[in-house]
């Protein structure tokens, strides 16, 4: 029984690579491209979804500071052009093996944007520090003095993105790939067609 | 870092290799024979299917040797029987053709011949055939016994390399030495041949199972006592009760020795049950050897039967497989066939008269096909070398096309350049007068001539640049002899003008000239001219 992912699955994508290599390189070269251009086109809606802003309430996140936040600031740019796209492959639970084309998102501060809350919706449970010992060490409670920050962060994003999520959902790139799936698979569908017509084309000749 | 996939396709490769992986971690046990499967239970399956089979052997052979011994007898030749039993033993030995072919073929030539040496010498000769033809040795050794005694179409049916005619005129000698001459040492040859030397190992394995099912039924006799059989079927009913209860019984017997320690252990591990089992095989063995030595001496050894025995179960056990695999194969093969649209489509256009690249384009989607990537690859290169070759004809086809159009045209200039010649030298037509007209006028000047309007005569222009042709006489002699009704004399034509017109009658004079002259030139028909142009 074959695993399900996320994402739209497709067929015929692995077997017309193999095919193309073999035979027509050109058409595989114009496969890619458009590929490409169906990648680019989802990464450039994802990067549009970017707010401008830090969510309001939140604005010292914008702004460049040392401790804990450092490398963690809302910089718009900086979320927008963390977000990228690559084929590679991924080995899935099993047996099962899977060619995939990723959009990530390489900046901290964008993956703190697109999952806040999903896990603990009204931030981490606290645990007291105890008397004498700089940190707790229970892991994944909060330690911190301002218990309620964390609620108070993920709120001021939920209302920025009108977004709540759980689990396994996203705010921007997550959300852009859901809504594009059907254009996804439609376009994907017609370029593995292109080439497959292409290819016999060729081999009719 | 998030990743989030946007699309991709499940590769099976991982779950196809490891599939294959267990099928031969799977194939490798049952080769050791420790497959989860095979439990002890099956074991005893297989062997109590082993004993029944080697009593069906035993029971088998023994009628054959029965069967024979008396027709020997009714032959004769009872007193051979003995040495015929050993020489079909060493013979299926040597051959690899089972004594339970043997004995019937042999039964048929003995019959036919009543001769123990003629029917050895045609029993060989059956051998020979059977192994060079295929045929099996009942039917060669029926075929030979048939035409001992005269019948020699059945040999014809063999198709043994003898005519009609050889048959019908020879004598059986005759025959049985044409054949012997053609087959010989063909079953020597055979039972020297890889599936001979299996057939060899067969043959022993089949002695084994006789010979432990003529045990087993020896056993099953003795335990009759006096009477036989007719005891041991009574007794087998009473022996099933006493079983049953003396298995209850000895389970509580083992366990009461168990506990005994001096009776529980002999020695280290041995049981004193064990111990007695192994005097029992003991004394079994030495009661077979004493038996064997008195009748015959075993001349085969009965570890290589053994390992003959074990040899031909793998062989059967593997042929089985194997055959099972090959179907499975085959029919998903054929089920593939059927309903590969685009195969079929394919080979129904290649069975069609079709040009090299269109087959070679064919044949690389047919390729395409398969699994094998080399056909693949070398599919492609003969695409594209068939495309090289179409080009090349096609290019060639349309140089010679272009040598045929230069040639026409270089043929027509020289026709063109003939005709010009030909024209060159014909005598350059001059035409007289046509019409010349009187001018009536009184305004002609003084000394002019009155023929000043005759009309221009229309001259082919000439391309020979020599001197022009002198012609002699008349040149239009023969046409005026043709019509003799027409006046050719242009002096008889004559238009005159009377009209009292208003124009000038010069002027209307040169105007009628001009349309004479248009008639003539461009060889209209000058009736119409009467009435305009």
């Amino acid at each position: 029984m074959p695993p399900k992912l996320k994402g739209v699955e497709i067929t015929g994508y692995n077997e017309t690579v193999a095919l193309l290599k073999k035979f027509d390189k050109d058409s595989l070269k114009i496969m890619n491209k458009e590929i490409y251009q169906v990648l680019k086109v989802t990464q450039m809606d994802a990067r549009s979804q970017v707010p401008n802003t830090p969510p309001s309430g939140l604005s010292n996140w914008g702004k460049t500071s040392g401790g804990a936040w450092a490398g963690r600031e809302y910089q718009p740019n900086g979320v927008r052009m963390g977000i990228k796209t690559k084929i590679d492959r991924q080995r899935v639970k099993g047996m099962w093996t899977s060619k995939t084309a990723f959009i990530t998102q390489s900046d901290a501060a964008g993956a703190i944007y697109e999952t806040a809350g999903r896990k603990n919706p009204h931030g981490q449970p606290h645990a007291p520090r105890i008397k004498g010992q700089k940190r707790g060490t229970s892991k994944n409670y909060s330690n911190s003095n301002n218990p309620d920050a964390g609620e108070w962060f993920i709120n001021q994003i939920e209302k920025q993105s009108n977004l709540t999520v759980r689990g396994k959902q996203g705010r921007i790139v997550t959300k852009t790939v859901e809504d594009r799936a059907p254009y996804i698979e439609n376009e994907m569908r017609d370029v593995i067609t292109r080439a497959t017509k292409m290819l016999n084309a060729k081999l009719a000749k | 870092m998030i990743k989030i996939p946007i699309f991709y396709q499940l590769n099976k490769l991982g779950l196809v290799n490891a599939s294959k992986e267990l099928r031969k971690l799977s194939n490798q046990t049952k080769s050791f024979g420790i497959t989860s499967k095979l439990s002890i239970g099956a074991a005893s399956v297989a062997l109590t299917a082993y004993a029944k089979k080697s009593v069906a052997a035993a029971i088998a052979d023994q009628k054959a040797q029965a069967t024979l011994a008396q027709t020997l007898k009714n032959v004769g030749k009872s007193a051979a029987t003995p040495m015929l039993t050993k020489y079909i033993d060493t013979l299926q030995r040597a051959t690899g053709v089972s004594e339970e072919l043997l004995r019937p073929a042999f039964e048929k030539l003995v019959r036919a011949t009543g001769d123990v040496t003629e029917s050895q010498r045609l029993l060989a000769l059956t051998l020979d055939i059977s192994a060079s033809t295929g045929k099996t040795t009942e039917q060669v050794s029926a075929s030979l016994a048939k035409a001992y005694l005269g019948q020699t179409q059945a040999l014809g049916r063999l198709g043994i390399g003898l005519s009609k005619a050889e048959l019908k005129t020879n004598s059986f000698e005759q025959i049985t030495a044409k054949l012997t001459k053609l087959f010989e040492g063909q079953a020597k040859v055979a039972a020297s041949t890889y599936a001979g030397q299996m057939a060899i190992l067969g043959v022993s394995a089949q002695e084994a199972s006789e010979r432990i099912g003529i045990e087993l039924i020896n056993s099953l006799i003795s335990l009759g006592g006096q009477n036989g059989v007719e005891n041991l079927a009574n007794q087998m009913e009473r022996t099933a009760t006493a079983v049953s209860e003396v298995i209850a019984g000895l389970t509580t017997v083992i366990s009461t020795i168990k506990k005994i320690p001096i009776l529980g252990n002999v020695g280290g591990n041995t049981s004193i049950i064990g111990a007695t089992i192994d005097a029992i095989r003991g004394l079994g063995r030495k009661s077979i050897a004493k038996r064997d030595a008195k009748t015959e001496t075993n001349a085969f050894d009965r570890g290589l039967n053994n390992r003959a025995l074990d040899l031909a179960t793998k062989i059967v056990a593997k042929k089985k497989e194997a055959a099972k695999i090959d179907k499975a194969a085959a029919a998903n093969t054929k089920l593939q066939g059927m309903f590969d649209i685009d195969a079929i489509q394919i080979a129904a256009a290649l069975k069609g008269k079709i040009n090299e690249l269109d087959r070679k384009s064919l044949e690389a989607m047919q390729a395409l096909k398969t699994a094998d990537k080399n056909d693949d690859i070398s599919a492609l290169k003969e695409l594209e070398q068939a495309k090289i070759s179409a080009d090349a004809a096609d290019r060639s086809r349309k140089i010679a096309a272009l040598q045929d159009t230069i040639n026409l045209n270089k043929l027509a200039l020289a026709d063109v350049e003939s005709t010009l010649g030909k024209i060159a030298k014909l005598p350059v037509p001059i035409l007289g007068n046509i019409g010349g007209i009187t001018p009536t006028s009184p305004n002609i000047a003084a000394g002019q001539s009155p023929n000043y309007l005759a009309p221009v005569t229309p001259m082919m222009p000439s391309t020979n640049t020599g001197t022009a042709p002198v012609t002699t006489g008349d040149p239009f002699a023969a046409a005026r002899a043709a019509l003799p009704g027409v006046n050719f004399n242009p002096s008889a034509v004559a238009v005159t003008v009377n009209a009292n017109t208003i124009a000038d009658p010069d002027q209307l004079t040169r105007l009628i000239q001009a349309g004479i002259q248009a008639v003539a030139r461009n060889g209209w028909s000058s009736s119409g001219s009467a009435s305009g142009f």
